[in-house]
């Protein structure tokens, strides 16, 4: 079998919408079993109090925001190499669930900021970039809304996107690299977790919801992206004979 | 679970649900309208086809 046929509108379109309901469940299921863990399970902490339980929401989006933005810039390769039609609109696809999910952990970590730092923001190396990767993605879907020409829309987008890309690891190491006020990285692939188990299995249980919804956010955008576009084609006009 | 704590939780949880709620129905609405989109234009060829063969046999009555 030849994965490539998948890139192709005509088949991947159907596809997508046979996915679609799995990672929707999955997504609402996992949220439950996280928010149940995070507020059910979950210890309260000793330094923080209560107001720590914002990680289980604020985490998850910022991880996302920072792989969505990857998984585009992996799209937008495609896109300006192969000229693959369906990179370009998993680009567009992917763009405002990455901005929501960007706005997300920003505005719950300000939340999270006011009683524990005692301010709703600092200039910090780690918010400012996040703020900055915010503003990638609006100029993005900015930039490629105002091209009337499809294709060069798409690769000015991802021209946009690759030069973007460069934000995530200054955002992922810019607790190393300055001294910030965000706290480090409490969850490593080569470290031991510095939190409770159970405050860990919520968050990854989220941060997996986060993953499932994103997911489903992007086929049903997708879907609707290929019905545009290919709608003179006779396969769309077929779909709804 | 203090109450100030109690309200920022509820905050930041309910601007995320609000956020993705919106997120939900703007794409509910967008596929509606893409489907919407397809089926009129289509329809739109369709008749200017029949006006087309309509005039095709017009024009060939002798």
């Amino acid at each position: 079998m030849n994965p490539f046929r998948f890139a192709a509108p005509p088949v991947f379109y159907p596809l997508a919408g046979r996915l679609l309901p799995w990672f929707t469940a999955a997504a609402v299921v996992l949220t439950v079993a996280g928010l149940y863990v995070g507020f059910g399970m979950a210890p309260t902490d000793f330094q923080q109090g209560e107001v720590y339980r914002i990680i289980f929401i604020h985490v998850p989006s910022a991880w996302m925001a920072m792989f969505i933005y990857l998984v585009m810039a992996g799209y937008a390769v495609l896109t300006l190499v192969w000229r693959s039609k369906l990179s370009a609109m998993m680009c567009r696809a992917l763009a405002p669930t990455g901005a929501i999910m960007a706005a997300i952990a920003l505005f719950t970590g300000a939340i999270w900021g006011k009683p524990t730092w005692g301010a709703w923001w600092v200039w910090d190396a780690r918010l400012t970039s996040t703020l900055i990767l915010l503003f990638l993605y609006l100029g993005y879907m900015a930039l490629v809304a105002a091209i009337d020409d499809t294709t060069r829309a798409d690769r000015a987008g991802a021209l946009l996107l690759l030069v973007g890309v460069v934000n995530v690891p200054i955002i992922y190491f810019s607790v190393r690299w300055w001294n910030t006020l965000h706290q480090g990285a409490s969850v490593s692939l080569t470290a031991s977790p510095k939190m409770a188990s159970t405050m860990l299995t919520g968050m990854l249980l989220m941060s997996l919801a986060a993953w499932m919804y994103s997911i489903a956010a992007a086929l049903h955008r997708v879907r609707s992206i290929i019905l545009h576009r290919e709608r003179h084609t006779r396969w769309v006009r077929q779909l709804f004979a | 679970m203090s109450d100030s704590h109690l309200s920022y939780l509820a905050v930041a949880y309910g601007l995320s649900a609000l956020a993705l709620a919106i997120e939900c129905v703007v794409l509910l609405r967008t596929r509606r309208q893409s489907i919407e989109q397809v089926r009129r234009e289509r329809d739109l060829d369709l008749d200017d086809h029949e006006s087309i063969a309509d005039l095709r046999n017009e024009a060939a009555k002798p």
